[in-house]
């Protein structure tokens, strides 16, 4: 599968991931919207200016962009528990990740952003914009990293003595394991602990890594901190509204809301209900790129949004 | 916020204090271990049916990943409906392609003909991975092409050399694995 080095990644400096990006990462689609997608780390590019007929080329005319129903369930509400799981965990260099996972988390239910995959519904009724945190758990013995889901699995079931009842319990597992080779950032995922659903989420420790960078410059978090969040953020929308097997949202290709507008960016910053203040891409909504009233995602399909 | 620590010496001091009641309430110890292990049994960790549990799940690509799918994806879009001059902005003046089946390397206009000849038929781009060297991104990943008059998928594999600065495509190599990876019941998201 993906599993070759990105050689870039690993030698990225740390200073590099923390200065201002001077690459032109302007959406070719819209000038107000970051696009990641273009900056691709390499020599500098001076600005990348699609052709009109590449551009053109990118939007893929006659494919269908929107979301699509498969049938299952979707989650209403989630009960989201943190797992911060490895001996590093224990350093005071990686305590601004547990407190700011938890703010993000706190601040999360009722925000604008959460409210972005509302207009989602399942065989159990409708997503809303209600998440509750319920603070988080340190696991201080060596980790895994995420190549296998069953391993993360076990350690939310060893971790959580006793699951959400109701299925609605969401536990993100972040370890203390850097990504290597891996090519992706996070992923979610789910199963059953004493036989109660639980959703749950794997996250690479993604300290000085510029392969899952949103490059935020605002100052506000630590890097590491800031691409957490970001990939927090992704995870949570799509365990909300394409909980695993058997699934509900997702397209003809097999993308959820927080893949179709992955590393785009709608707004500099979006703000939280309890005051706090992140770099996250947008989620994707049929219904704003019906409306016209989305951001463009990386392939100019403005369905993407920051807030709702 | 409640907060719990589980640590290796906690465990140990836990695991201690089982063996040291055991010990004094001999008398108890088989119902106690009977006890445990279906209370152990009962809290299996499970996955979904269908689910094997070996490799992740729907996952955020990294940005290199969702870029080159992006322009593989154009590409492939291009070619299949026939849109030569997107297709060919999308070439470096240097391309060339090689495959399995031929020995020498085929320039880009040649690659084009024969692309834009060939059946149109629904292409899917998975399972991709990205190295990145420098100014050229090395870019691996299946393609599987829809069934034609009752034959099945056909599956190649190739690996794309793409300029970074300029999102050009320098080389193409392609074959048909004997034995291809398959496809997943369900998109992965990376496709």
């Amino acid at each position: 599968m993906l599993r070759h080095l990105l050689i870039a990644a690993l030698a990225a400096p740390l200073s590099a991931l923390a200065a201002p990006h001077d690459k032109d990462t302007t959406s070719p689609y819209d000038p107000t919207v970051e696009d990641l997608n273009l900056d691709r780390g390499g020599p500098p590019m001076l600005g990348i200016h699609w052709a009109r007929e590449h551009a053109a080329s990118r939007t893929r005319p006659g494919s269908n962009p929107l979301m699509t129903y498969h049938g299952g369930k979707i989650m209403k509400t989630a009960t989201t528990q943190a797992i911060f799981w490895g001996p590093s965990w224990n350093n005071a260099g990686f305590a601004d990740k547990i407190n700011g996972i938890d703010l993000f988390y706190g601040g999360h239910g009722g925000s604008n952003y959460a409210k972005t995959s509302d207009e989602y519904t399942g065989s159990n009724g409708q997503v809303t914009a209600t998440t509750m945190h319920i603070g988080h758990l340190v696991d201080l013995s060596t980790a895994a990293g995420g190549n296998r889901t069953s391993v993360i699995l076990a350690e939310v079931c060893k971790m959580v003595s006793s699951p959400d009842s109701q299925g609605n319990g969401y536990y993100a597992v972040y370890s203390d394991v850097k990504r290597g080779g891996a090519q992706y950032c996070a992923y979610h995922s789910a199963g059953t602990c004493n036989g109660v659903p639980v959703q749950f989420a794997f996250f690479f420790n993604l300290d000085g890594d510029s392969g899952c960078d949103p490059q935020d410059t605002s100052g506000l978090h630590s890097q590491g901190l800031a691409a957490l969040a970001n990939v927090s953020a992704h995870e949570l929308a799509e365990a909300r509204t394409d909980p695993a097997s058997p699934g509900a949202w997702y397209d003809g290709q097999g993308e959820e809301n927080g893949d179709k507008c992955a590393w785009t960016f709608g707004a500099p910053l979006v703000a939280f209900s309890n005051g706090t203040q992140w770099k996250l891409q947008g989620e994707w909504s049929n219904a704003a790129y019906n409306a016209k009233t989305g951001y463009p995602n990386s392939a100019g399909q403005r369905g993407c949004l920051s807030g709702k | 916020m409640p907060v719990r620590q589980v640590t290796p010496a906690h465990r140990a001091r836990a695991s201690f204090c089982i063996s040291a009641r055991a010990r004094s309430l001999a008398g108890v110890t088989a119902l106690a271990v009977g006890a445990a292990l279906a209370s152990s049994a009962a809290a299996q960790p499970r996955l979904p049916p269908g689910v094997d549990g070996s490799a992740p799940a729907p996952a955020t690509a990294t940005r290199a990943v969702a870029h080159y799918l992006d322009l593989e994806r154009a590409l492939a879009a291009a070619l299949r409906e026939h849109r030569r001059e997107a297709a060919a902005q999308m070439l470096a003046p240097e391309f060339e392609a090689r495959s399995g089946e031929a020995l020498d390397a085929i320039g880009a206009r040649a690659w084009l003909d024969a692309q834009l000849r060939a059946r149109t038929t629904p292409t899917v781009v998975r399972d991709l991975a990205v190295r990145e060297l420098g100014d050229l991104a090395v870019v691996s990943f299946f393609v599987d092409a829809a069934p034609v008059r009752g034959a099945g998928t056909t599956t190649l594999y190739v690996v794309d050399i793409w300029r970074e600065s300029d999102a050009r495509l320098m080389a193409r190599y392609e074959a048909q694995p004997a034995h291809p990876l398959r496809a997943p019941a369900r998109p992965r998201g990376r496709e």
